[in-house]
């Protein structure tokens, strides 16, 4: 099961934060909201997936275009994973970290994010 | 690597990503048994799940009819290890092999969302063999480690 939540940082910068399994079936749990979330007029936005365990190239193709929409509207998106996990595998073996920017921690994605305004 | 018998395990499953699920929990679970490193789990438990989301989702009605073959060998040995799942599977004959290996996007915009399964496994594996037999094809991804 994968989940999805959010905080707004501030009027510019919302957090994402994706838990769980990112196979096939939990990505299409979080695919919608996903879209919904980094559709808002925010500027900036960390997606955050220290929570998750594992991420499949369908969940990499939706941070994709997800992170491509929200620069098409003059914004940015960037992620964190931790750089030893299952998730950073998925990102490095795509070649995904060369395209979108991914922190180790929430401190230098918040500088990141708010670099790419 | 030479050394003894290698283990062997077997699992059967059906072409459904429910199924997809139960393969990788029973690949993580036999790999912590037998001690495969965890970033060489971690390595076989990806290209595991791109290989059997590409039986679903293009295998075509043969592959999804009928049960899909996960085997997985483990060779250890006081240098090191390896270890290799094969899935075999009654879908259209397709030679991943066969598909010219893609450059790792250069921008967002060159960036494809599809497509990245075989890359993954690709680059997820020291060795990677196919082959069509009995109907079926039969696809084999390595990984190896040292000492453990």
């Amino acid at each position: 099961m994968a989940t999805i939540t959010h905080e707004d940082i501030s009027q510019d910068l919302r957090r994402i934060v994706i838990t769980g399994r990112l196979d096939t079936p939990g990505t299409n749990e979080i695919a919608g909201q996903l879209k919904e979330l980094a559709a808002s007029p925010h500027r900036g936005f960390i997606v955050d997936l220290s929570g998750v365990e594992f991420a499949a190239s369908i969940a990499i193709g939706q941070f994709i275009v997800n992170a491509r929409e929200a620069k098409n509207r003059g914004g940015h998106m960037v992620l964190v994973a931790n750089p030893h996990s299952a998730v950073m595998m998925s990102l490095t073996t795509t070649g995904i970290d060369r395209v979108i920017p991914v922190f180790p921690n929430q401190t230098e994605a918040y500088v990141g994010a708010l670099r790419g305004f | 690597m030479s050394g003894p018998t290698p283990s062997r395990f077997e699992l059967t499953i059906g072409a459904d990503d429910a199924e997809v699920r139960r393969a990788s929990e029973w690949l993580e679970r036999i790999g912590a048994e037998q001690g495969i490193p965890r970033e060489q789990v971690t390595q076989l438990h990806l290209s595991l799940n791109e290989a059997l989301a590409n039986v679903i989702r293009h295998g075509g009605p043969s592959a999804l009819a009928q049960p899909v073959g996960v085997v997985l060998e483990v060779h250890r040995a006081r240098e090191g290890g390896k270890a290799a799942v094969t899935i075999s599977d009654a879908g259209i004959a397709f030679d991943p092999l066969s598909v010219e290996r893609r450059a790792p996007p250069t921008s967002l915009e060159d960036a494809s969302p599809s497509g990245m399964g075989l890359e993954m496994i690709r680059n997820c594996s020291d060795s990677l063999f196919y082959r069509h037999e009995g109907g079926r094809n039969h696809l084999t991804f390595g990984t190896s480690w040292r000492g453990t």
